[in-house]
């Protein structure tokens, strides 16, 4: 082994560790590799940034503005309407669903898909009568095997594509990933649909019952000369930490406040709305001379204010048959109640809610958290939030609206299908499709091919310009960018042919299936723990090499990677879809095997013999 | 001149028009003008985007 091979060894092994030990995100762990093998000399400094101008980045980008074209102009509500059935049993509704998340899927980013199907399917387990989860986790693979589907289903397949052209073999067609793709995405669909829901764990934890225990709202009128009145509510709240107390509302000379702000101050005859545990509330409370209202305040109350607390009270308990007609009696100007999944990325994540001064910038309540199936530990005001969360926020539905947008969460349960506008909506299908058309019959090269797509978008406003920036995950961007040369150092020096020999030799034994097995099947474990993109980067040098050592086709080799990095179904950091149902499942880390597993055995047994018959040796 | 200097100067005096009028974004008019070059034949895509690394 030569000093380079041993060098860009020693940083792929520190690389790949940090991938999995997951402290630090995973561009900064890509750059960090990236200047390692800068500084190391195995990447000439001139060349370290090449990456970011490498088609499959690109084309990734684009792909993400597209994509935020469809899930903006309501294109995709118009084909869920379409194509899910209103009023069908468990098989037919559950192969419709994850059928729909897979073709989503294979012309989206994934998790655009995932995140515009999850109110889908939050109702649809309801009209099941199974919980969340057993709907949101078929929805999510399907999500992630439809990405194995098409050239731009999935970052990865980019990649690939990528290193077959730097092979000097070309580009891979658009669909040439179909064949076997579509193949294994229906096997892995009808697996689910039939037998596989049944492995996932049913847990009970989100939606509004999973908030029941936690805490519920009461009401506190402020007496005559109690110590409270004078103070501001920031003031009132400190006083009465230990009950973890939140005021969240606060009813004043018949006027009904939600989210008041924390610098008013108290005066007597204000009615506090307090969100808290009431044994510790009493306690915290007798100090002041108050005295607990009536759980049932509304014998006492003003006409006003008797509606709405009764419905809020009512809608926090939560009793699991929800009343239909309170979707029917919403207004714009009114106090709803909303479930709020936190998506990877979103601004959210790493911040509390104190941090974030929801009541003063927002006017809105964070009431309860769901972390993996519980209320976490921590104290609510000061919890960091993590992505895939499940929050359970109150406020006005314009505040709410507009509180959805700017952080990057997914509201549950209560979005209806609609189209806001349904030109703009067929403009953002037919770039879409036009983009596609024009790599499919081979006129321009997918990267060109995307960005006129994106001008497009920007021209017929389907993506106004300010959001084009927005609509890219630039973390992705930044760790392809940089993980694209540190691959090719791989290459360069020789180590990844050094590592493809050894291969061969030990465990494969100069046999040529038993190699591609065992290309997928790591590809696949590597995959689960890390991001799939990063996976198939380093991959791939890898199966050139094997390829190379046997003498056979690599081509057989590079889609057994694709395919393989798009299997991340064992565990919820494997893939950003499954974290995102993380919270609204109610799920743990080892939730997730009892229904992945069978389906990697089940993409091994079915994709080997078509990628021999599609993909000849 | 030839027809691919032509080109290009009228790509390019376009392009000036349009940073000066500021009618249209100036990141949408440096795509366009780099789709433009592309679809013209004066480069090919990969060299295209080789502007996006841009080392000092």
């Amino acid at each position: 082994m030569t000093m380079p091979q041993i060098l860009i060894f020693a940083i792929l092994t520190a690389t790949m560790a940090l991938f999995l030990w997951g402290r630090f995100r995973h561009d900064i762990v890509a750059l960090l590799a990236l200047m390692a093998c800068v500084v190391a000399g195995l990447v000439p400094a001139a060349e370290a940034f090449v990456g970011f101008g490498h088609p499959a980045v690109i084309t990734v980008a684009c792909v993400l503005v597209l994509s935020q074209g469809l899930q903006k102009t309501g294109a995709v509500d118009w084909l869920a309407r379409t194509v899910l059935p209103r009023e069908a049993g468990r098989l037919t509704s559950m192969a419709a669903l994850m059928g729909l998340g897979a073709l989503l899927s294979g012309f989206m980013n994934n998790v655009g898909a995932m995140a515009l199907l999850m109110p889908v399917a939050v109702q649809l387990s309801d009209r099941l009568e199974l919980t969340p989860g057993q709907v949101l986790m078929p929805l999510a693979f399907g999500t992630i095997l439809g990405g194995m589907t098409t050239l731009i289903g999935t970052p990865p397949n980019l990649i690939v594509s990528g290193f077959r052209a730097e092979a000097g073999l070309g580009h891979f067609a658009m669909f040439d990933f179909a064949p076997v793709g579509v193949a294994v995405a229906l096997a892995g669909v009808a697996f689910v649909a039939l037998i596989g829901w049944r492995l996932v764990p049913a847990r009970k934890a989100s939606g509004a019952e999973g908030f029941e225990t936690a805490s519920y709202m009461t009401e506190v009128r402020m007496p005559e000369k109690s110590k409270a009145i004078g103070l501001t509510l920031r003031q009132f709240e400190d006083e009465i930490d230990d009950s973890e107390a939140q005021v969240v509302g606060l009813v004043r000379n018949e006027v009904r406040m939600t989210a008041p702000h924390g610098g008013r101050r108290i005066r007597e005859g204000d009615i506090l709305v307090l969100k808290a545990d009431v044994e510790t509330l009493a306690k915290a409370l007798a100090v002041f001379g108050i005295k607990l209202e009536e759980q049932d305040p509304s014998s006492e109350k003003e006409e006003t204010t008797k509606a709405k607390t009764a419905k809020d009270k009512k809608t926090a308990k939560a009793k699991a048959d929800e009343d239909p007609e309170e979707e029917d009696s919403k207004r714009d100007d009114e106090i709803v109640l909303r479930e709020l999944a936190v998506l990877p990325g979103s601004s959210l994540v790493g911040r509390s809610a104190s941090d974030l001064r929801l009541r003063t910038r927002y006017g809105l309540n964070l009431l309860a958290v769901s972390r993996e199936g519980h209320p976490p530990k921590a104290r609510l005001r000061t919890l960091k939030l993590k992505s895939g969360d499940l929050l359970l926020m109150q406020g006005p539905a314009e505040v709410m609206a507009d509180f959805v947008n700017d952080t990057g969460c997914v509201p549950l349960g209560e979005r209806a299908l609609r189209i806001p506008d349904k030109r703009m909506a067929i403009i953002a299908g037919a770039i879409m499709l036009g983009a596609v058309g024009i790599v499919t019959a081979g006129l321009l090269p997918a990267a060109a091919a995307f960005t006129l797509g994106v001008i497009a978008s920007m021209l017929l406003r389907t993506v106004p310009p300010r959001q084009v920036y927005t609509a890219i995950d630039w973390p992705v961007i930044v760790l392809l960018a940089a993980l694209i040369p540190v691959a090719g150092a791989m290459q360069a020096t020789g180590a990844a042919d050094l590592l493809a020999r050894f291969l061969v030799e030990t465990i494969a034994q100069g046999n040529a299936i038993t190699a591609l097995v065992v290309i997928m099947v790591t590809t696949m474990f590597l995959s689960d723990v890390m991001n799939n993109a990063a996976t198939a980067a380093v991959l791939c040098p890898i199966a050139i090499g094997i390829a190379a050592a046997l003498g056979v086709n690599p081509d057989s080799f590079l889609m057994a990677v694709a395919i393989g990095a798009s299997c991340a179904f064992l565990t919820p950091i494997g893939h950003q879809n499954n974290t995102l149902i993380l919270g609204p499942g109610g799920f743990g880390f080892g939730d997730y095997w009892k229904l992945g597993l069978p389906l990697e055995v089940i993409v091994v047994a079915v994709s080997i013999p078509l990628l021999l018959i599609v993909w000849p040796l | 001149m030839t027809m691919a200097i032509g080109l290009i100067l009228a790509i390019l005096l376009v392009a000036l028009v349009f940073f000066v009028t500021e009618l249209v974004r100036m990141d949408l008019v440096a795509v366009l003008v780099l789709s433009a070059l592309a679809l013209g034949g004066r480069m090919t895509p990969a060299e295209a985007f080789s502007g996006f690394p841009t080392p000092p």
